[in-house]
């Protein structure tokens, strides 16, 4: 409720503790305010039977720099509930949605997603598409407001929160495919890193320098700027000093915009230079021009009918990751990364991985290709 | 002094009589706010975030409504109380009130002392305009500063911020929090009321209207700056502590230019000059601002909306809603041993 110990009193406590606990409550409601169900905080009431609807918070960038995806994020939202209700709910609880605007701004995330919990008290959350927002919003969903979370974007794994459940891919799910194909496939040796400089690029990059380096190409440089850096120039420069050819893109916008704006405009690609980038979606065309999209490698696949067969899935997770035109294809991906097929190999050894539950690393084998889907929906739970 | 003194007890009586009961009638409106509020606890939350914010804001009006100083930097010391007391969280596991709000405070102070230093003190002659753009530019490196430093979080801030203890107690937001919260503030307005209304508030209103007769006084003026800045750093500091506990998080947006302007505006909306007018400001701002947020007509427009309306107010009535009800002559208020 109010306040509480810095351990959770059980049932079965010393009976001191439990009197202090009362007393503290008699105190508090002494000072004047009614205690309303000393046990309540602990199991919410609405786990019961009475309650009829699932109620879904989502917290994603209405407004801000990111504001394309998290609108599409929305937007997909609503569609798969549609039809998730329309094919009579989950486990028989129709599904309703509450929408609270992130606003590409962690402090004014931190405001809006209480109220999902506090006034609309949402079952469960989904949202926030980059590291910082999730890190910035976990808190004050899973730990303060003790509400499940479902983070449904790809991202730099080592999260292993109680209550919080990633559903995208890890560095290893997505660098392990992409790297090798640019250096044997692509045949690209100098490798440039402009990062945004928060969570999700760091990691990333980490693991990214590690692969790169095993498969016999070298990192030019790895830097890190402010997210709202209009201003390449340097960067630009040091990509042709060095001879990069493979720009391995970790910026988010807004930084993004002005820097491939700026990279095709130095004649980056004429040269020959190909960029990669593991967030690109068909959402990135809201954000940069197409032409400045020509030669990105991408390799957040989208799911289709042929990836679910475990005999064809590695030719096709190639497939999609070596496409150039991956980017502009028509995809079912609004929600970036919540579709995504991940390895199942031991060797995606992160420790978010392991965490997970088992039902979010289930695939279903039988999903039809065209809708994407957030949530297991009840057919296809056993 | 006897025969003299029936003269100003008298009018002070007379002058005196509206804005004490303003301050007791959001005192006990702060007081039951949360007992109506039972049924949603998100509006607590607000009601907590108002009343650190004011505390922002009283810092701010120290500055500017008492003294002359134009600080747009009282999100630094704010921001940079929050980061630290996140910092002894995370680092050091330690979150105890008695420790950390100190610490806190303390950070604010020298900090800010620091500021004063080089602006107030400095070789420069510190006009308002030095003065502003030096604490604006200050607020605005430390935002880029810290935007940048992986140590302290860099673009993601710190997030999951240890609750603040009070021995067994652990502070979550909730009445308890904002009891809490209620209790500081007001013993941080007690203190700048007792302050601004002492010999050493009478010299900051003399600075205020005119500094260089002030001067030729003998007064050092730029310590009284210092040391009022100073002051004003500290509630700063503790406000951004508490903040930070408050909403378990701290980023470079806490600590740059534009929580800074909003500080100034909450003050100027509500009144500047006097203690009470920057927490009615803030109050009704933020009020304002959550309530425009959920109306889905004006979603997109709710910005400008409110930016319009605080535009109104400081053009029309510089003196703030409370210029309303308060006169000129009361705003300025009497000084000194009225009660000897």
């Amino acid at each position: 409720m109010t306040h509480r110990k810095s351990d959770d009193p059980t049932p079965v406590e010393a009976p001191r503790r439990r009197r202090g606990f009362l007393f503290g409550a008699s105190a508090l409601a002494a000072a004047g305010w009614t205690a309303g169900g000393t046990g309540s905080w602990f199991l919410p009431a609405a786990w019961g039977q009475g309650k009829k609807t699932i109620r879904m918070g989502i917290a994603t960038d209405i407004t801000g720099p990111i504001a394309p995806s998290g609108n599409s994020n929305w937007q997909v939202a609503q569609l798969a509930v549609e039809q998730i209700n329309a094919a009579g709910g989950i486990a028989g609880r129709p599904v309703e949605l509450f929408l609270e605007d992130t606003a590409s701004d962690p402090k004014a995330a931190v405001a809006n997603v209480r109220k999902l919990i506090q006034r609309d008290k949402v079952d469960v959350v989904l949202g926030g598409i980059t590291s910082a927002m999730r890190q910035a919003i976990k808190d004050p969903i899973v730990n303060r407001g003790r509400t499940l979370y479902i983070y449904p974007q790809l991202y730099e794994g080592q999260e292993c929160t109680k209550h919080l459940f990633n559903t995208g891919p890890t560095p290893a799910q997505q660098i392990d495919e992409l790297i090798p194909y640019l250096v044997k496939s692509v045949g690209k040796k100098r490798f440039a890193m402009p990062s945004a400089n928060y969570v999700w690029p760091q990691l990333l990059n980490k693991y990214a320098r590690k692969v790169i380096e095993a498969n016999g190409a070298e990192v030019v440089f790895e830097e890190y700027y402010p997210l709202d850096q209009a201003e390449y120039s340097a960067t630009i420069n040091k990509i042709r000093d060095g001879k990069v050819d493979c720009v391995f893109i970790t910026i988010i916008p807004p930084g993004l915009q002005p820097f491939m704006k700026q990279l095709y405009e130095s004649g980056f690609q004429q040269r020959g230079g190909v960029q990669a980038c593991v967030y690109f979606d068909e959402n990135s065309l809201n954000y940069v021009a197409p032409r400045e999209l020509e030669g990105v490698y991408s390799c957040l696949a989208t799911r289709s009918a042929r990836s679910c067969s475990p005999r064809t899935r590695r030719s096709s997770r190639a497939r999609s990751t070596s496409s150039p035109r991956a980017a502009r294809r028509p995809a079912c991906t609004g929600a970036s990364g919540s579709t995504r097929r991940r390895s199942t190999r031991p060797r995606a050894t992160s420790r978010a991985t392991r965490c997970r539950p088992r039902s979010t690393r289930r695939r279903s084998t039988r999903a039809p290709a065209a809708a994407p889907r957030w949530f297991p929906a009840s057919g296809t739970r056993r | 002094m006897s025969n003299a003194s029936s003269t100003p007890s008298a009018r002070g009586a007379r002058v005196g009589r509206v804005l004490p009961v303003v301050e007791l009638a959001v005192l006990a409106a702060a007081l039951v706010a949360p007992l109506l509020m039972t049924a949603s606890p998100e509006l607590v939350t607000l009601a907590t975030n108002v009343l650190i914010l004011s505390l922002l804001a009283i810092s701010f009006d120290l500055c500017w409504g008492y003294s002359g100083i134009m600080s747009f930097g009282q999100a630094l010391f704010f921001g940079v109380a929050g980061y630290v007391v996140a910092l002894i969280g995370r680092d050091l596991e330690f979150s105890h009130g008695w420790g950390t709000l100190p610490i806190a405070m303390g950070v604010g102070l020298l900090l800010s002392f620091a500021f004063a230093g080089f602006l107030l003190l400095g070789r420069r002659t510190p006009t308002v305009i030095f003065v502003a753009l030096g604490t604006l530019t200050g607020a605005y490196a430390a935002e880029r500063l810290v935007s940048g430093w992986q140590y302290v979080g860099a673009g993601n801030g710190l997030s999951s911020v240890k609750l603040l203890q009070w021995g067994e107690l652990e502070m979550i937001e909730g009445p308890a929090f904002y009891y809490m919260t209620l209790a500081i503030l007001l013993v941080a307005y007690l203190a700048s009321r007792y302050l601004v209304r002492s010999q050493f508030g009478l010299v900051l209103a003399g600075m205020r209207q005119n500094e260089e007769r002030l001067a030729f006084f003998g007064y050092r003026i730029q310590v009284f700056k210092a040391l009022i800045f100073s002051f004003a750093g500290l509630l700063a500091g503790l406000a951004g502590a508490l903040f930070a506990y408050h909403q378990g998080f701290i980023g470079p947006g806490n600590m740059g230019p534009g929580l800074s302007t909003s500080a100034v505006l909450y003050a100027l909306f509500g009144g500047t000059g006097t203690l009470i007018g920057p927490v009615i400001g803030t109050a009704l701002i933020e009020t304002i601002s959550y309530v425009l947020a959920d109306q889905d007509a004006i979603k997109q427009y709710w910005p400008v909306i409110l930016g319009v309306v605080l535009l109104v107010v400081v053009v029309f009535k510089p003196t703030g809603i409370l210029g309303f009800f308060v006169s000129q002559r009361e705003r300025i208020g009497s000084y000194g041993g009225r009660r000897k």
